[in-house]
């Protein structure tokens, strides 16, 4: 399969602190990766750079996608603008925003403001705001970390059954392990700090995973063993 | 000598009898309209020189370096100092009153848009930085909506202060209006009268700044979020 993203020794400082280092991996196309790390470890700025937010690393990135959406941490919802009004403010074209909230199920809170939607609400809009440009790469700055379990699995359910119809390539960088189990089809195990990778998982073969599988559990255990 | 008690302190009832009385004679209305129209004219101007100052201010430190000391005169100047320039300038009459309350409003003003500005958060900007979005929507939806809370926050605060300036203006230099007939009662030794048109403005201040914290109310209960 066509490769999208691809690194080759990517480093990456900031002053005398070496965030990233001779980190080498590639990315599928249509692929759910996941990039699991301890806190503080990198991995957030590893995503700014595969998304081509921080461009002054050392090595190289090969990026195969056109256009790129972006789920933050936070929802990073304008709070005074209704949810239409915070789609309206990404494209003008009523019929892409139409299409994404009925995408992650909100249609019935497009006049609502953000102070009315719960967490898990707010998260999928911060979703239907990445897919509204109609992505062929998504990048995933830990957007389940604050949510409740429940609101977790919905927002996961949501994420891997648009990522299936529309076949982008999906990134996630995040701790939570299980998340990432449930996430990907392909694990990289990232170091304390800097950030290389230290072991990658392939789970395409494996049986579908979800939060309360027995192979969830058994994977969060075999992670473990190389998690710092 | 004696001097009767209502020519020092009045009684309640009196000053009741006197606000009827003022009324029958058609003063007390017009007089309280006139103060308004010079109030909310002078704050609307203040409004409309203070906000794009503000805003300036707000973006640009070197605006805000060269026009500080300008905005320092404005604060620190005694109203009576403006007040002999005025009627030097333009006599006794409207003019007056409405500069002076511009004056004392403009610096209120353009310190709390320009805080609204610099309070702007960083990661809606970043936000919208990653999906492109044009400069001119990022200042009319994201700052503009951002200085809001700041510019009601004004208003709530120069409602009283409008209010006392205008009076103090129209005793001072004025030709109509709630502080003219207090001056003319003054001089005439009407103190019941003096008590009358000063309750009325007393309670009309008060009732302004009620309908005013009303209106943020109800548009807080309608999920606006924009009194913080």
């Amino acid at each position: 399969m066509a490769i999208a993203i691809k690194t080759t020794g990517l480093s990456q400082s900031f002053g005398d602190l070496q965030v990233i280092k001779d980190l080498n991996m590639a990315i599928k196309k249509s692929e759910r990766v996941a990039f699991l790390g301890p806190s503080g470890c990198g991995k957030t700025t590893l995503l700014r750079c595969l998304s081509g937010l921080l461009r002054d690393y050392s090595g190289e990135i090969e990026l195969h996608y056109s256009k790129a959406g972006f789920v933050f941490q936070e929802p990073r919802l304008i709070p005074w603008s209704n949810l239409y009004n915070n789609l309206t403010f990404v494209t003008q074209d009523e019929e892409k925003i139409r299409r994404s909230l009925e995408l992650v199920e909100l249609s019935k809170f497009a006049n609502q403001h953000p102070s009315k939607l719960s967490g898990g609400m707010q998260q999928r809009a911060n979703l239907a705001r990445a897919l509204i440009v109609e992505p062929d790469a998504v990048f995933f700055d830990e957007p389940f970390q604050n949510l409740d379990l429940k609101s977790n699995i919905k927002l996961m359910e949501a994420v891997i059954r648009i990522q299936k119809q529309q076949e982008w390539t999906a990134v996630l960088v995040t701790h939570g392990i299980r998340e990432a189990v449930v996430f990907a089809q392909r694990i990289f195990i990232l170091s304390k700090g800097p950030a290389s990778v230290v072991k990658e998982i392939d789970m395409t073969n494996e049986e579908e995973t979800d939060f309360f599988s027995p192979k969830t559990a058994e994977f969060e255990r075999l992670i473990l063993e190389y998690y710092e | 000598m004696v001097i009767s008690e209502s020519l020092i302190v009045p009684s309640p009832y009196e000053v009741l009898v006197k606000i009827v009385e003022e009324v029958q004679r058609g003063k007390l209305l017009p007089a309280l309209a006139m103060t308004f129209l010079k109030a909310i004219e002078g704050l609307g101007i203040a409004l409309l020189i203070g906000t794009p100052i503000g805003v300036i201010m707000g973006i640009s430190k070197s605006f805000e370096e060269w026009i500080r000391p300008s905005t320092m005169v404005l604060r620190s100047m005694p109203i009576v100092s403006w007040l002999s320039s005025v009627i030097v300038i333009w006599g006794i009459g409207w003019q007056a009153p409405i500069f002076i309350i511009v004056t004392t409003l403009l610096p209120l003003i353009i310190y709390n848009i320009a805080q609204g500005v610099k309070s702007i958060d960083v990661k809606l900007i970043e936000m919208a930085h990653v999906y492109q979005v044009p400069k001119s929507r990022i200042f009319r939806q994201i700052y503009m909506g951002s200085i809001v809370p700041f510019l009601l926050s004004s208003i709530r605060v120069s409602l009283g202060t409008m209010w006392k300036v205008a009076i103090v203006a129209e005793f001072m230099a004025g030709d109509s209006g709630l502080g003219i007939e207090i001056s003319w009662a003054k001089f005439y030794l009407e103190t019941p009268t003096v008590f009358a048109f000063t309750s009325v403005a007393v309670v009309s201040g008060f009732l302004l700044e009620y309908l005013f914290d009303q209106f943020i109310s109800h548009m807080n209960r309608k999920g606006y979020g924009i009194w913080q």
